[in-house]
């Protein structure tokens, strides 16, 4: 690859200088969600302590909709209280918010829109803590598989509430059940890394299903009843699309000012591959990924309203995570081969896009671009296609245990697409 | 085997795997693992890193030691066939020093310190 691409323009701070932006860009993104929902709540304390209380007792596993169960305002403020928890932990263990950092904090706010609430996470977070203890070394170490581990956050929530247990052992059950899941979850998402080999951005969501998958197993060899649930809201747009488009503009005026390069920068992340590890604001300079997420927050958008989704919790959170992943592999290159794959599979297949199980992996499936980036479009296109026959199976499974479903049908898909891409790419290469 | 070790190690197979893409074929690398901190050196002596693929790797160890990364997805150092990722190093290892000369070629090196933090006895 040319060096010259790899060239940086950073604002004059250098990376202490992108640290405070990214951490100021972090702590708006917090209060704008709070400030939604308490406004959405119509400022009243009552409304969304009741809806937090709904949110926490309700089931969890796939697919349950804050806002159809609780109203937009609570599950804003829940996904406010939960980024703002993330960014807490990040800050306490001293950890740079980079770009894994940013995308772990948007995608928890996004699934706390459907799945993850102040409860069930803890239980996750404290279980890879354990681990990290074990292994003798500093939690902040594994931070980020603990902040991306809460995706088996229902776990603890079926425990606890979903399958009968007696007052008080439910809530003992359940934590229990949480911790071990955490705890086994590092490992598993090490050896997950090597099957996926960095074209699954969602490697997490890959190691939790099969986490998820062994524990639903479990569950069903005793014919253990889950209390299953699925609720999914059919908004509109109109309530929560001039919200986000007021928070992606600012991302973009943000990274204008503050880095004067950001454009020329913007150039150059856009011809990266996206391949695990590829961190935008340590590559690029905040001024680049900030332009880049918030792009990709408006083409997430668009692509959602062409493809007529409801506007709810688990969309939200699709594209949510959509422009945390923009600090940390995804940008519109690489991201919408995969995408319009999904679009078109769903088209060709009985499965439609007014399938809830579509509409999350039309967002999700950028969890695929650096096959695309690495590969080119047409292969990515072919990911997006595999990526939604697989989606709409691979739940089964694990039951909705994994709230990353898409990052474990996705991990399949890059399984088994890279090593034959690999072959096709050498075979090539040694042709006369 | 403890982790610091291993996290070196491939940083080492990562750089080695570098100047084997960029021309060199004769590639030495050694290790002097420490109490505290550890080393690595790579020597090439039949190449000569330009001016461009100095700076990029430079720039590479500028920004600071990423634990958070380097303990998870680290173990994706060395794996690509077809191309170096050196970017992940920059969150790995530190730069202690890269020196290309005529006559001696490219040498770099990187040491980490050691993170495991307690237990008295340390993991081997």
């Amino acid at each position: 690859m040319d060096a010259a691409r790899f060239r940086i323009r950073r604002a004059a701070g250098g990376i202490d200088a992108d640290a405070k932006i990214i951490n100021r860009a972090t702590l708006s993104f917090v209060l704008a969600l709070l400030g939604f929902g308490f406004w959405k709540s119509g400022f009243d304390p009552t409304v969304v302590w009741r809806g937090l209380l709904v949110i926490v007792r309700e089931p969890d596993i796939l697919i349950n909709d804050y806002v159809a169960l609780a109203g937009l305002g609570p599950a804003f403020v829940n996904a406010g209280l939960l980024a703002l928890a993330a960014w807490g932990l990040l800050r306490v263990t001293g950890v740079l918010i980079s770009g894994p950092a940013l995308a772990a904090i948007f995608t928890v706010a996004g699934f706390s829109l459907f799945g993850k609430n102040p409860f069930n996470v803890w239980p996750i977070v404290v279980g890879v803590m354990i681990f990290t203890w074990v292994e003798r070394r500093p939690f902040k170490d594994n931070i980020i598989v603990a902040l991306f581990g809460t995706a088996l956050a229902p776990i603890v929530s079926e425990f606890a509430f979903g399958i009968g247990i007696a007052s008080p052992w439910n809530l003992l059950a359940g934590v229990v059940a949480g911790l071990a899941a955490g705890f086994f979850l590092t490992p598993v998402a090490r050896g997950a890394l090597d099957f996926t080999r960095g074209y699954n951005l969602y490697n997490i969501g890959f190691a939790a299903g099969f986490v998820g998958t062994v524990t639903m197993s479990a569950l069903r060899a005793f014919n253990v009843p889950l209390s299953g649930g699925f609720a999914w809201a059919e908004n509109g747009p109109d309530e929560i699309l001039p919200f986000l488009a007021l928070y992606f503009a600012s991302m973009i005026v943000i990274g204008l000012v503050e880095d004067e390069d950001a454009l020329p920068n913007l150039l150059d992340l856009l011809r990266t591959s996206g391949r695990l590890v590829s961190d935008y604001p340590r590559s690029f300079g905040i001024g680049a990924t900030l332009l880049n997420m918030g792009l990709m927050g408006f083409t997430g958008s668009l692509l959602a309203l062409a493809a007529g989704c409801d506007w709810n919790g688990p969309v939200v959170g699709g594209i949510f995570t959509l422009v945390g992943f923009s600090a940390f592999g995804k940008h519109p290159l690489n991201a919408l081969p995969p995408m319009l794959g999904v679009m078109a599979a769903a088209s060709l297949t009985p499965y439609g896009l007014e399938a809830p199980g579509s509409q999350l992996a039309l967002l999700f499936s950028a969890t695929l671009a650096p096959i695309a980036g690495a590969y080119g479009p047409v292969a990515g296109f072919i990911a997006g296609l595999l990526h939604l026959t697989l989606v709409h199976n691979v739940g089964h499974l694990h039951g909705g245990l994994d709230l990353y479903n898409n990052g474990f049908s996705g991990g399949m898909v890059a399984g088994i697409m890279v090593p034959m891409l690999d072959w096709i790419r050498e075979r090539r290469r040694h042709e006369p | 085997m403890n982790l610091d070790a291993t996290q070196l190690m491939r940083c080492g197979d990562e750089l080695a795997k570098y100047l084997y893409l960029r021309g060199s074929r004769r590639v030495r690398i050694s290790y002097d693992f420490g109490e505290e901190r550890s080393f690595c050196a790579i020597s090439a002596p039949d190449y000569l890193l330009d001016e461009a693929e100095r700076t990029r790797i430079l720039k590479v160890f500028s920004g600071p030691i990423q634990p958070e990364i380097a303990s998870y997805y680290g173990a994706l150092a060395g794996r690509r066939r077809d191309g170096a990722e050196i970017e992940l190093l920059g969150t790995m290892a530190e730069l202690e020093d890269l020196m290309v000369t005529e006559g001696g070629g490219t040498q770099i090196v990187l040491s980490r310190r050691e993170a495991e933090y307690f237990g008295k006895r340390k993991k081997r």
